[in-house]
């Protein structure tokens, strides 16, 4: 068995599973998931054994190149846990045949570009899995046509943009592949490289959704299919830092821009880049805060977490890479969990409008601890993995003293606790909406994945040096430095801490808090309409529970602040006016002007091209 | 080995029993200086002792089971934090203390608390929380932007290493970089929800929001953790900018006075609203903070 079988039989399996799909819908769905299991656990117990190379000639100068070394295990195994995971947890939701061979082609075209070996067979394999998503988007909701149309337009400036840097590339160095660009790229003149870098950044940025090309996010993601929510933020997304990470391999950024202007330890062009980041994560906390949609609230969530991906792997260093990586394995975890957590929800309520629900925690309890368990990563608290790549990130921000791109991090970091705890109380707190009297806790098979992923954001968050170790391993395979991890202490250059201690100490304070909980009286227990209201009588449950523009205050500051998504649908608007006017001007019935017209130029390009 | 172990329990049993019984004290007397500025006579000040103990045995409601699993997780994570801030000589976990891991930890309790309290379906609760965690992202951003120089300088973050330099040094942080040390104090108002920054429990407008539904045990837990909270909080700055102590006595006298002064004058000034609060931390503070943490990285250097 080899990286080739396994691409080849998941491209294969798309349409086989589009076929049964089309005689029985369950048995594909079941044959689909059973597949990601077997490629994930395929992948990430081969993957770990060694490293291989393969090549397939298409033609004398055209190969793909594929490679399994530690830095495509990690990615492949990233991706292929979340789309495993959500392969499973799918199966009660709404099937199709589409559907499900879009969802293979997806997997196909994420497995082919972590395991690329050279830019363009990355970009051809992210393609299909781009495309494929593309069309996933339209499927379930009728006003997502157009929210897809504008993922196309940003996909394809990241798109064009790549494409652009492969046949540079392919011109200036006569190769394309990560390891012997890397070789070359360094004796090429400054402005090559510095052509290249912002190519292939303007790809990381359009695919990670960070700012400013993240507009797209919150219109896929509150559109698409609930089950194709986490693989696109847990999964897709994770594509673009793979691409971050190979371009500080394959273009040594820190030597090239060495003869640049250098800010604090860093060339000014990777501060640049991580400065979007850091724009990035404060835009993404702003809006996230301001949404009332639970899976827009996520969506922006991804723009600020991603921001937090690229501001950590450009200003690159032994402390920020490994933040960086381990931000991508706990923000796969944790948006995934999110978003299973409420597609769950909205699989027994229709809706994701947090201000339609309320008091789910009484009926949906496992949803809610998965759910609470993925808040309290993303906003960083032990012992749960987030806190890890926070902490790490931080030290590189001290390190080097940092303080703009600092303050990006604290302000993402701080505002995350006001957007994540939206969701938690207007769908899981406050009184329970009469029409969701009859809601029952989600079925099993969509438990047990969230509880895995839930699980899997505990261990590491107590047991971090595991996945340290992984990442050492990757940056000792490029000649970078490593973090000091003992079992349970992770050393960096600003001091140490111990998961584990904080761990036990944590549940320490939790037995002394127990212990005097169980030692006074029992309390007497009453519903939630006995409650304090300054003498007035309460009967209507739904009207007692506060939850919609929680933040009000918070958003009248960030109220006349230019929006970007305002701005851009403006420009379409004049767009769209000008077209109208040049039709009302040129536009002709005849058919022969256009014939006439057609031929003209393609006469004119004969010649030009002659 | 095993004696190390001892140490560390007995030490960490020390140092809760003496958080407790001195911001607990501290808090009456505090009671009392603010009576006497609004020329009242104001309660004993083993009046808070009195108000927790008897809120323990007395009955109480429950909301359900969030309502009591907040307020496990607030108390817990508070107690939890607790043991890493050293208290002059009474250190828990040198070396280990990371700044970064009382922040975050100290954020387990809020987490705890805010689910709580929305939990008990008030909206009173829910508009104090909403308040609060907003203002948070005011004070918190000054106040790390500040530390984050203090740490650049020192080249730690670890509280018992940066107390023994500036003992070492012979000059606190706070002589270092004046203008941090203020904005420090400043976000120190806000964080321990003093006035002008009390929108979150406003009695006369939201019935002293998150707190409203408490009643018994939850009302004498959330006291304790509050107490915890404010040590926490006050030990974080004394630590950070003042050198902490060379004995347990030194430690809590500078506590004393950071506690007093904050005290002084949260009772002679009226509360912010909400956004303006907000606006106000994000105005000179967060200028301020950054003017020092430019100084400090440019022109300072590493120590």
């Amino acid at each position: 068995m080899s990286i080739l079988f396994v691409l080849a039989a998941s491209l294969f399996a798309a349409p086989l599973f589009f076929l049964v799909s089309k005689l029985k819908k369950s048995v594909a769905y079941m044959a689909y998931a059973a597949f990601q299991v077997l490629v994930f656990l395929y992948v990430f117990f081969w993957g770990g054994t060694g490293s291989s190379y393969e090549v397939v000639g298409i033609t004398s100068k055209l190969n793909f190149n594929f490679s399994m070394t530690s830095v495509n295990w990690f990615f492949a195994s990233i991706v292929m846990l979340i789309i495993s995971t959500t392969a499973v947890f799918m199966f009660p939701l709404k099937k199709s045949p589409v559907k499900v061979f879009l969802l293979s082609l997806v997997t196909a075209g994420a497995l082919g570009a972590v395991f690329s070996a050279d830019f363009l067979t990355l970009m051809i394999f992210w393609e299909i899995s781009t495309w494929s998503s593309l069309l996933l988007i339209i499927q379930d909701k009728e006003k997502s046509t157009g929210e897809a149309i504008k993922y196309a337009a940003i996909a394809a400036v990241g798109s064009y943009s790549m494409l652009f840097a492969i046949f540079y590339m392919d011109s200036r160095l006569g190769t394309v592949e990560f390891s012997s660009v890397a070789l070359k790229i360094e004796s090429q003149p400054i402005g090559v490289q510095l052509t290249i870098f912002i190519a292939l950044a303007i790809m990381v940025l359009a695919k990670m959704g960070s700012f400013p090309l993240h507009t797209w996010l919150r219109g896929s993601h509150s559109s698409a299919p609930d089950e194709f929510s986490p693989i696109l933020s847990g999964g897709l997304t994770k594509l673009g830092g793979f691409l971050l990470f190979i371009m500080s391999i394959a273009l040594p950024s820190f030597k090239g821009f060495g003869n640049l202007p250098i800010l604090n330890g860093i060339p000014i062009v990777n501060y640049g880049f991580a400065l979007l980041g850091g724009i990035s994560i404060v835009v993404g906390t702003v809006m996230a805060i301001r949404m009332e949609d639970a899976k827009e609230l996520i969506a922006f969530s991804t723009v600020s977490n991603s921001g937090y991906i690229v501001l950590a792997l450009s200003i690159g260093g032994t402390y920020a890479t490994a933040g960086g990586m381990m931000h991508i394995l706990n923000h796969a975890l944790a948006s995934a969990a999110m978003f299973m957590a409420i597609a769950a929800v909205a699989y027994r309520t229709r809706t994701t409008k947090m201000h339609e629900m309320g008091g789910l925690i009484v009926k949906m309890p496992v949803t809610f601890a998965v759910y609470l368990v993925a808040i309290i990563s993303v906003a960083g608290i032990p012992p749960t993995s987030g806190f890890v790549s926070k902490w790490l990130i931080y030290q590189q921000l001290v390190e080097n003293g940092l303080p703009f791109l600092a303050f990006a991090a604290f302000f993402g970091s701080i505002g995350s606790f006001m957007y994540v705890f939206k969701p938690l109380a207007g769908i899981f707190l406050g009184q329970l909406k009469p029409e969701h009297e009859k809601v029952r806790e989600a079925p099993l098979i969509m438990l047990a994945p969230m509880t895995l992923l839930t699980l899997l954001t505990i261990f590491w968050g107590v047991f971090p040096s595991n996945a340290i170790r992984s990442i050492n391993r990757i940056t000792e395979s490029i000649g970078g430095g490593t973090v000091d991890v003992t079992f349970s202490r992770i050393v960096a250059l600003t001091g140490e801490w111990d998961s584990v201690l904080v761990t036990t100490v944590f549940a320490i304070g939790f037995a002394i808090s127990l212990l005097i909980f169980i030692r006074a009286k029992r309390a007497r227990k009453v519903d939630l309409l006995d409650n304090y209201t300054g003498g007035d009588f309460l009967y209507t449950a739904e009207l007692y529970h506060f939850s919609y523009r929680m933040y009000r205050p918070f958003d009248r500051l960030f109220e006349k602040w230019p929006s970007m998504e305002n701005w851009l649908s403006s420009t379409s608007e004049k767009i769209k006016e000008l077209g109208a006017l040049l039709k009302a001007v040129f536009f002709n019935r005849n058919p022969q002007v256009y014939i006439a017209l057609t031929v003209i130029v393609i006469l004119g390009a004969f010649w030009w091209l002659r | 080995m095993f004696m190390n172990i001892v140490i560390t329990i007995l030490s960490g049993i020390a140092l809760l029993v003496v958080a407790f019984i001195f911001t607990v004290t501290l808090e009456g007397i505090a009671r009392k200086i603010e009576a006497r500025i609004q020329r009242r006579y104001g309660p004993p000040f083993w009046q808070n002792f009195i108000d927790i103990f008897k809120s323990l045995t007395k009955y109480s409601i429950s909301h359900g089971f969030i309502f009591d699993f907040g307020i496990l997780m607030a108390l817990g994570g508070t107690i939890a934090t607790v043991f890493f801030i050293p208290a002059g000589s009474l250190a828990v976990f040198p070396g280990i203390d990371n700044v970064f891991v009382v922040i975050y930890l100290l954020a387990i309790g809020l987490l705890g608390m805010a689910m709580s309290a929305v939990g008990s379906g008030n909206p009173n609760a829910s508009i104090g929380i909403g308040r609060a965690l907003a203002q948070m992202l005011g004070y918190e951003l000054p106040f790390m932007i500040v530390i984050l120089g203090v740490f650049f300088h020192h080249g730690t973050s670890s509280l018992s290493d940066l107390v023994s330099i500036q003992i070492a040094q012979g000059a606190y942080n706070v002589w270092l970089m004046p203008i941090g040390g203020v904005v420090a104090f400043v976000s120190l108002i806000g964080m321990l929800g003093k006035k002008p920054f009390d929108t979150f429990i406003a009695p006369a407008e939201i019935a002293s929001g998150p707190l409203v539904e408490y009643s018994g045990k939850y009302l004498g837990m959330l006291m304790i953790q509050h107490a915890f909270a404010t040590f926490i909080e006050i030990g974080l700055f004394v630590n950070l900018f003042l050198g902490g102590g060379r004995t347990l006595w030194e430690f809590l006298l500078k506590f004393l006075i950071v506690y007093f002064s904050i005290v002084i004058i949260s009772a002679t000034i009226p509360r912010f609203r909400v956004e303006q609060a907000i606006k106000f931390y994000w105005k000179w503070p967060l200028i301020l903070s950054f003017v020092q943490v430019i100084i400090v990285v440019f022109v300072m250097g590493r120590r």
